[in-house]
């Protein structure tokens, strides 16, 4: 799990701290997806990340950020 | 189109038998009006009918034509759930169920629902971590308020048609 932990930290911190979910999961290989959801919630636990959903007037946006700029 | 909210009150006779109606009122006021409104004319009611006035539920409808993609798919079938079951900060079970849900997002050869795919963990997120709104952020939680803050499962369920509360 902590090697997904790291892919998962890589690719927000790549992105400038927002990413969307898709292109989140596509970071991770197919062999370690079961890790996925395990390994960002321990990360927004440490509370390093956070899953956001933003309502918008068209409908609502989905990223993981970074825990400081929520 | 305007799209009033709707006030119902609930009755319960002295045999048992229950029944309901509703009152519509313009959508311009807020919660706390609507509740003072709601009791007072609860009273009202009181005053006339013979059966116990067992609830009275504040329906707020909100406009929904933005949606995209919003049809009635040819293989979708309300009676296919997606049961979806969380765990508020005091441990209590939220379980909710969404009607017709794509039988894409089932794991093969078993009844698991993909929490990573696209669509489904947005969801999740938002039940577990609320969605920021102006002003604020609406979490979902539990009657009583505790916070929904854990998924525990997610499967496809057959239930027969009909309310889902």
């Amino acid at each position: 799990m902590n090697e997904v932990k790291a892919i998962i930290v890589q690719a927000i911190t790549a992105a400038g701290g927002s990413i969307g979910w898709d292109a989140l999961l596509a970071e991770v290989p197919e062999n370690l997806r079961r890790h996925f959801i395990p390994a960002l919630k321990t990360l927004e636990a440490e509370g390093t990340y956070k899953r956001q959903v933003t309502a918008t007037p068209t409908g609502a946006t989905f990223a993981v950020v970074k825990a400081q700029a929520v | 189109m305007a799209h009033a909210f709707a006030l119902t009150y609930t009755y319960q006779d002295d045999s048992g038998d229950t029944a309901t109606n509703a009152i519509h009122v313009p959508n311009n006021f807020s919660l706390a009006q609507l509740t003072e409104f709601g009791r007072s004319m609860a009273d009202l009611i009181d005053n006339i009918v013979e059966g116990l006035i067992m609830s009275l539920d504040l329906t707020i409808t909100a406009d929904i034509s933005g949606l995209t993609g919003n049809s009635a798919q040819p293989l979708g079938d309300v009676q296919e759930c997606g049961t979806f079951q969380f765990v508020t900060v005091d441990n209590r079970n939220v379980e909710v169920n969404l009607p017709g849900i794509s039988e894409g997002l089932v794991l093969a050869g078993s009844d698991d629902i993909f929490q990573a795919a696209g669509a489904v963990a947005p969801f999740i997120a938002a039940m577990e971590n609320g969605i920021v709104v102006t002003g604020g952020t609406i979490a979902p939680c539990d009657v009583n308020e505790d916070d929904i803050t854990d998924v525990v499962l997610a499967r496809e369920t057959f239930r027969s048609s009909g309310k889902r509360r």
